[in-house]
């Protein structure tokens, strides 16, 4: 059988939250070897700060390792905990950087270098090691100190003033799109530095924006203004070319349906649909410009129409027609869907302490080595003593005596502020 | 120092941004990426935007964004010369990435089970919007029915209002990014192992695993999540400013608006959310800001530790202080389009410095390449273009 993709790739995963996390969880689905290093003191903020996402609300007694959101999001990986600003502890964690390929990190700018563990630090242990750190601003520029959330980011990058409702300029929506991509960027970057690698022999220090991010997924919108010299409009559900294209209701409480109709052929077909033939050639509807001119009664027509219908079946039908349609889905009904339960999308594993539960899979499948859940996300430094053993040849004793006096452990330590970091997440 | 995909050759296909965006990044981290385009030239190149408006295939905003450092070249995948010659030059290439409909090529012999036949190695990308199988495969599909159907948009707006995408076409580009890390992933191991594979990449499923905690909720105690209320950010001279502050920077916050005399409070997240909601010193964060401009309020929040935004716009974004520090936007000249600026890449490499070239003109390329990857002379290479099938 051909191994996994990323097979003897080793990475020192630092990350927290949830962009740095989701990378890690892209290169350890794939195959690598990914320690997520955490510290008794300072934990994954998502494992103290879990929302009340419990199994049916139920704290348990090491509700640390209880978490859903840490749970769905570092699964297959090794979990070590560490304190590195204890000397032991930081000879040992250069230990594990001199027999790995990477280390990730988002603690704010400046964290690591402070404990002394910068990218000259691991470096100097390993000159092939890759430093890929995930800032929510960047390392360098007068606002790269500054702490900024996802939404922050998505106002700063341009997102937010682009979405929203065009009606209503003075409202903003937000979700944390720079998280998710920040993410992906941050799994991109970390495959183009191994290639980088593979051919010149050297590790190198990766500065990725999430803000930077957030604006070159809206790259097109840059180009624009600087192609017409005008701002982009916010142009809520429409989309360019295309008319009509908005959620319109269906029957039921907060039930909607997409529809994007992108030719006057595809808008024939959704009259058809509507058993309304005669609108396919009303002149006020007939074509893209003419719509453009009574988008209001377009909206009434297919609105009044959809109304009367469940969503799934809309779709159903509207896709046999050829018409571009999609059901808004809500969380249950994304675990239930056909198409998603047909993939294989959802993966089922068994928590250690969370029991039976099943997490989203990845966007992507591989024909000759197909891959998913191999092992639960780790409890807080469940494989310490395994790790410091078998990768930095730690006796029995010395880790006995350093659980003794805390530097490493199972259960966190935390602090009056309660143990959570200040930083992008 | 070399770029990190240098030596790397890429044929990309298709009618989106999906694969187009993903080669793009390629071709900026040094890839050779060859772009297939039909005779009457890509389909984003008729999408604009336009400078006034006005249709041209060279200076369509979302091509040029999509595709400089890339070469051109010309190939009607409909006829079994422009097949022909699509299959020499996948052989002379490791990767394809490509996002027609899913069954496309294989209708035209170009699938993956086809070109893999004399080329074990070979990494095929496939970005579609739900994948290469499932009841979804052939629905037709864009970025607002998938921000519908991968569970985002019933998180995106108001409770009493409709369901929101987000502005652009954020999924379709993130896709990209995923397909760029699975066809590296892929050709690792064709490096490694001389094991080639298809990569299925869908849309849908990019969206479905972006969720913050709504997913978790559901599986953990049943809550079915759904969109709030609106929020109004904070009005300022010339914008809006927002604040995003977690329990620990609650005293920096109130610090900020109060001034130093506010009075220290122990305070748990619940309690201060619910103060949040009821408008706690809505009236206050008024006058500290009515006097400010928005990027005035911003760094005074963020100096303060109090985790904030402004509200930008596109001239907001291209001024930023820190993207120009960081030195983001590039500018590339190109021949018909003039002199823009584009985003650059959202990282910094150590001693990697990147080159910028302009998008290619339709076909610009293309005797170019067929000389490359194809053993045709230059009287054949005329006898196929007589036939219209470059």
């Amino acid at each position: 059988m051909t191994s996994l993709p990323l097979a003897g790739v080793r990475v020192l995963d630092m990350g927290q939250f949830w962009a740095a996390p989701n990378a890690g969880r892209a290169w350890a689905d794939a195959g690598a070897e990914v320690i997520k290093v955490e510290s008794l003191h300072r934990p994954d903020p998502l494992r103290i700060q879990a929302r009340g996402i419990y199994p049916d609300h139920d704290a348990g007694n090491d509700h640390w390792n209880r978490s859903g959101m840490v749970n769905e999001r570092n699964r297959n990986k090794l979990g070590i905990a560490i304190d590195l600003q204890h000397e032991r502890g930081k000879e040992l964690f250069l230990e594990l950087v001199k027999v790995s390929d990477a280390v990730s990190q988002n603690y704010s700018a400046g964290v690591l270098p402070r404990l002394g563990l910068g990218y000259d630090a691991l470096s100097a242990v390993n000159p092939r090691v890759i430093l890929l750190s995930i800032m929510s601003q960047g390392l360098t520029g007068p606002e790269s100190a500054y702490v900024s959330y996802g939404p922050n980011l998505e106002q700063l990058g341009g997102i937010s003033h682009l979405s929203g409702y065009p009606d209503d300029p003075d409202s903003s929506v937000g979700f944390a799109l720079p998280d998710p991509l920040g993410g992906a960027v941050a799994a991109l970057a970390l495959m183009a530095a191994l290639r980088h690698r593979e051919e010149s022999g050297a590790g190198m220090h990766i500065d990725l924006s999430q803000r930077e991010a957030a604006t070159l997924v809206i790259g097109d919108a840059v180009v624009e203004q600087s192609l017409t010299d005008e701002e982009p409009p916010r142009l809520g559900n429409h989309e360019r070319g295309r008319l009509p294209s908005q959620c319109y209701p269906c029957a039921g409480d907060d039930q909607w349906v997409a529809i994007s109709i992108g030719s006057d052929h595809e808008w024939a077909a959704l009259c058809a649909a509507m058993d309304r033939p005669e609108a396919a050639n009303d002149e006020r509807f007939a074509t893209i410009v003419a719509r453009s001119r009574h988008r209001d009664e377009v909206d009434r027509l297919v609105g009044g129409w959809t109304a009367k219908h469940d969503k799934q079946e809309l779709m159903a039908d509207l896709q046999s027609r050829g018409v571009t349609a999609g059901a808004v889905l809500n969380p249950r009904e994304l675990f239930r869907d056909a198409h998603l339960r047909e993939r294989g999308f959802w993966e089922p594993v068994t928590d250690y302490s969370a029991g039976p539960q099943e997490y989203y899979g990845r966007p992507m499948r591989f024909s000759a080595t197909p891959y998913g859940t191999r092992t639960p996300t780790p409890q807080l430094g469940q494989h310490t003593r395994q790790v410091l053993h078998d990768l930095a040849d730690v006796s029995e004793a010395e880790l006995d005596a350093l659980e003794a006096e805390g530097v490493i452990g199972t259960e966190p330590m935390l602090s009056a502020e309660g143990g959570i970091a200040r930083g992008g997440r | 120092m070399t770029r990190p995909l240098d030596g790397v050759v890429v044929v990309e296909a298709g009618e989106g941004i999906t694969a187009a965006y993903c080669t793009q990044i390629m071709a900026v981290l040094g890839a050779e990426v060859v772009k297939v385009e039909p005779p009457g030239g890509d389909h984003t190149r008729r999408l604009g935007p336009f400078p006034n408006d006005l249709p041209d295939p060279e200076r369509s905003g979302l091509f040029l964004h999509l595709n400089h450092n890339k070469r051109s070249i010309t190939l009607d995948l409909d006829t079994a010369t422009g097949q022909d010659l699509f299959r020499s030059i996948v052989r002379g290439v490791g990767i394809v990435v490509e996002d027609f409909a899913p069954g496309h090529l294989d209708e035209r012999g170009l699938g993956y089970e086809a070109l893999s036949q004399d080329h074990e190695s070979l990494v095929m990308t496939s970005v579609t919007p739900f994948g290469q199988s499932g009841p979804y495969r052939d629905y037709r599909a864009t970025e607002l029915t998938l921000f519908a159907l991968g569970g985002l948009a019933n998180l995106v707006g108001s409770i009493s209002r409709e369901p929101l995408k987000f502005g652009g076409s954020p999924a379709l580009h993130a896709a990209g990014v995923s397909a760029f890390s699975a066809t590296l992933m892929a050709l690792y191991l064709a490096e490694e192992a001389g094991v080639g594979q298809h990569v299925d990449v869908s849309v849908m499923e990019g969206l479905a695993a972006s969720h913050f905690q709504d997913l978790a909720e559901y599986d953990y105690h049943g809550l079915v999540r759904r969109r709030g209320e609106l929020r109004t950010p904070i009005p300022c001279q010339d914008g809006f400013v927002s604040f995003a502050y977690q329990a620990q920077q609650y005293a920096d916050f109130r610090r900020l608006i109060l001034g130093d005399g506010a009075p220290e409070e122990d305070i748990d997240a619940a309690t201060i959310e619910q103060r949040r909601r009821e408008g706690e010193l809505d009236t206050e964060i008024l006058v500290w800001s009515y006097d400010k401009t928005k990027e005035q309020a911003y760094r005074l929040a963020q100096e303060a530790h109090v985790p904030a935004a402004y509200l930008a716009d596109m001239s907001d974004v291209v001024a930023s202080p820190q993207y120009a520090a960081r030195e983001y936007f590039v500018e590339i000249d190109h021949p018909k389009a003039g002199a823009l600026r584009y985003p650059g890449l959202p990282a910094k490499l150590t001693d990697v410095d990147w080159e910028y070239a302009s998008a290619p003109l339709l076909g610009q390329h293309t005797n170019e390449i067929l000389k490359q990857f194809t053993d045709l002379t230059d009287d054949e290479i005329a006898e196929v273009t007589a036939a219209g099938v470059l």
